[in-house]
């Protein structure tokens, strides 16, 4: 007869569950149910649960013998804590089931490099990494990012925010087919003086515009066309 | 057929075995280097793409080269953002396309290596005949065993005029091919060409054709 110990500790606000299995005589099936108000926090080998544990507990097949589960939640501790579920013999399985793939990580490790080896920013240039040897011409114009994608840098975000303003206050004046939203768009625009000078220097504001842009688009495809050798710069280094 | 190239220790010529295996069988070869990809990419998604559920693993295949590859990308950010447990079923996808799939395995010992060997049907390993190698290689080979990739060749890379072959073959219960230093590889290899395009004559070409002949015989058991 398959018997379930339970004893809990609760330590900082975690509850820890320790389950002992007892005169376990013939590989058994077992299922062990969580009865604590709380999610089962399993034990995790490379940041995965161990096999057999799921959000209710732990289901899997032990050989014969004493075994001991554990858990942790943040549920308060109950009388009892977990119970058996389920008990089936299962005389064919020998408790070493096929390697999944998370199996194998699980066992050997994530290959990941760790966040800290990851450059700061790196984490949003999924598309930009590839750009660095993407063809030119496909990577400017094909791809349109969202601003928050391609982040402008600070020193230029000003000027860009300031041609905005002016470009803005522009397009409301053009707009203005009535007397009174001509009349308020010349008030927003701070008077006529203001819209004089801002009339005198449209030409002048949209050649220094197409100035940036062409030697912005210019440096981005010699950027793209010029690949870092880092491997074999390190290797002969 | 998912045939495995590992090795443990890392620069004993992985990724040369691989690349030039894949041309004299005519596969592809995925470079599963997810951290230090070192064969050729080029343009388009990669595997990082594939592993991150960016792109299906036929987008990632390049059938343009001198040899079909699917790269992998070079930037951490994108080894971060990859699920490695995607690549068991990338290799199995490509399995059903492709007669040969060759994996270009990283060094170590870690998911990345062990990952291809669980769905690998046969590893080729390969060390130089330095001692420390040799240790990486047997480990790998008992990794290989456990996972169940059967050992078809050992590869004895950079070895001089006269390899002694029998003791690493007895080492590692598998039969041995060596392959020669050789600078016409070492050629190829820097211009991400296979030996048998530049030197279709040379001892190193002789050496691949002898692998591809035993990888054949694997498949056939």
């Amino acid at each position: 007869m398959v018997t379930l110990d339970c004893t809990t500790s609760h330590h900082d606000e975690v509850t820890l569950v320790t389950l002992r299995l007892r005169d376990l005589d013939a590989p058994t099936r077992v299922t062990v149910r969580n009865c604590l108000d709380g999610p089962v926090w399993p034990p995790r080998r490379e940041g995965l649960p161990v096999t057999g544990w799921t959000e209710a507990g732990f289901e899997g097949v032990v050989g014969p013998g004493d075994h001991a589960l554990g858990y942790a939640t943040p549920a308060s501790p109950a009388d009892p804590p977990a119970v058996l579920d389920d008990v089936t013999p299962a005389p064919d399985a020998d408790g070493t089931p096929s390697e999944s793939a998370t199996d194998v990580v699980r066992d050997l490790g994530d290959p990941s490099p760790p966040a800290d080896a990851v450059p700061a920013g790196a984490a949003t240039t999924d598309a930009e990494s590839r750009d660095t040897d993407a063809d030119p011409s496909e990577s400017a114009p094909a791809t349109p990012r969202s601003r928050a994608d391609g982040r402008t840098p600070a020193v230029v975000e000003p000027w860009l925010e300031a041609m905005t303003a002016r470009v803005e206050v522009a397009e409301s004046l053009a707009d203005a087919d009535t007397l009174p939203a001509a009349t308020a768009a010349v008030r927003e625009a701070g008077g006529l003086a203001e819209v004089r000078a801002l009339a005198a220097s449209g030409a002048a504001d949209e050649r220094r515009l197409r100035e940036v842009a062409r030697r912005a688009e210019t440096l981005a495809n010699r950027r793209a066309a010029a690949t870092v050798p880092v491997e074999t710069l390190a290797r002969i280094a | 057929m998912i045939l495995a190239v590992t090795g443990g220790k890392g620069g004993v010529g992985k990724s040369t075995v691989a690349y030039n295996l894949a041309a004299e069988l005519d596969g592809v070869v995925v470079d599963g280097d997810l951290a230090m990809a070192d064969l050729p990419a080029g343009h388009g998604p990669d595997l990082h793409d594939v592993l991150a559920g960016r792109a299906t693993v036929h987008e990632a295949v390049r059938p343009d080269g001198p040899v079909t590859t699917v790269p992998c990308g070079r930037t951490l950010a994108g080894a971060r953002a990859a699920d490695p447990r995607a690549l068991t079923d990338a290799l199995a996808t490509l399995d059903r396309t492709y007669r040969w799939v060759v994996v270009d395995s990283p060094a170590g010992l870690r998911a990345d290596v062990g990952l291809p060997l669980t769905v690998a049907d046969a590893a080729v390993v390969v060390t130089t005949p330095s001692t420390a190698a040799i240790a990486d290689a047997l480990r790998v080979r008992e990794l290989a065993r456990e996972l169940d990739a059967g050992l078809c060749r050992v590869v004895l890379n950079r070895t001089g005029s006269d390899p002694a072959t029998r003791p690493v073959a007895d080492r590692f219960g598998a039969p041995v091919v060596t392959i020669p230093d050789s600078d016409a590889l070492a050629t190829a290899q820097r211009h991400g060409v296979p030996v048998r395009q530049t030197a279709p004559d040379s001892r190193a070409r002789g050496a691949f054709e002898e692998l591809a002949a035993a990888v054949y015989d694997c498949s056939s058991v």
